[in-house]
């Protein structure tokens, strides 16, 4: 049996009420709330680096990844891509991805090669919030060598597993 | 031109994410926009506890879950006998190796699904499009939720997905 309703919530409800802020006020309020965060954020993406790290380096002594290895790299990198993509370090952004994009790759395919990892584990330490400023020319052979690994392999990007369906592209906030 | 004023003072939200940090962050831009803190849940279990003695009028769902998916807790909300809310707006906010459940999400029954990292901007337009756009909501023996067809209201960035929704007045 199928049925039809119209409801009417009260998160509508409440919306069409008098008062309140402009879009720009309310964006504008929710972007300094979160620029306050940025100290902390770096705090959590370094932390996820070394976590990376931590987990590449136990592979490397050991030759190959484990499936649970594998997955604690991808756990720790969708934050390094949320964190680094919400507040506007663009590098750091795309090399994580392509972290995410090679290791679900190489789950995938069921490979254990380290190599292509480790490469892109180096390249966001040199990419984090705190460390050394690169210069442009540097951090664009560093992500061209990247793109390499993954050509290698023939990974696309995950964000061509989502299928048809309603989802945003967004542009991140910048300080 | 003066933009419209909109008023989200006193709403109230459920926002359920593994991560403490990223709950954080989404919970500022939702006081930012001048809703009320949001409740904090960090799993699918936590979040049912809540939702079986408050009724908030939003949820934000991050779509992977330590003990469950979105989709199926959402599958769990569309199924309840309270009827406000079985009919509470979800959006699910997606991180970059959660994709593949993007279509189960929607299929489950969300309002909409939204990629991390999110900016205020995009929340904000969503928040309000799932406000104020009018969706059938549909009970069959295998769906509960948002009519998933887009015939009638354009998606909220305008665009048709799928040559289907788009009505027959804009193929001439």
């Amino acid at each position: 049996m199928k049925m039809i309703h119209f409801p009417t919530t009260r998160l509508s409800e409440m919306v069409a009420r008098a008062g309140g802020v402009s879009r720009s006020d309310a964006v504008e309020g929710a972007m300094a709330q979160m620029e306050s965060m940025r100290g902390e954020s770096d705090n959590v993406i370094e932390a996820a680096i070394s976590a990376v790290e931590a987990v590449a380096l136990a592979a490397s002594a050991r030759g190959k990844f484990t499936k649970a290895q594998m997955l604690d790299i991808l756990r720790h990198g969708d934050q390094i891509v949320t964190l680094a993509g919400t507040f506007g370090y663009a590098p750091l952004d795309i090399a994580s991805r392509s972290l995410c994009d090679v290791t679900d790759g190489l789950l995938g395919a069921g490979l254990d090669d380290p190599a292509p990892i480790l490469v892109h584990v180096q390249a966001i330490r040199m990419m984090a919030p705190r460390a050394t400023p690169l210069k442009t020319e540097e951090i664009e052979k560093i992500l061209a060598e990247l793109k390499k690994v993954s050509a290698h392999f023939n990974f696309g990007p995950l964000s061509q597993t989502a299928g048809a369906c309603e989802f945003e592209e967004v542009a991140p906030v910048t300080s | 031109m003066a933009q419209p004023r909109l008023n989200l003072k006193n709403v109230t939200s459920l926002l359920v994410d593994r991560d403490n940090f990223t709950r954080g962050l989404i919970a500022q831009m939702l006081r930012g926009f001048g809703m009320e803190p949001p409740l904090l849940a960090g799993s699918g279990a936590e979040a049912k506890a809540f939702l079986e003695s408050s009724l908030p009028d939003i949820l934000f769902l991050e779509g992977a879950l330590p003990d469950m998916t979105a989709a199926e807790l959402i599958g769990w909300i569309r199924r309840q006998s309270k009827k406000n809310l079985r009919f509470v707006p979800i959006i699910v906010l997606s991180g970059y190796t959660q994709m593949r459940l993007i279509s189960a999400a929607r299929d489950g029954g969300a309002n909409i699904v939204l990629k991390k990292p999110i900016s205020p901007q995009t929340l904000f337009d969503r928040i309000l499009w799932v406000a104020r756009t009018t969706r059938p909501f549909l009970e069959t023996s295998n769906y509960v939720g948002p009519d998933r067809r887009f015939h009638d209201v354009l998606p909220p960035d305008g665009q048709y997905k799928r040559e289907f929704d788009a009505p027959l007045a804009q193929e001439a």
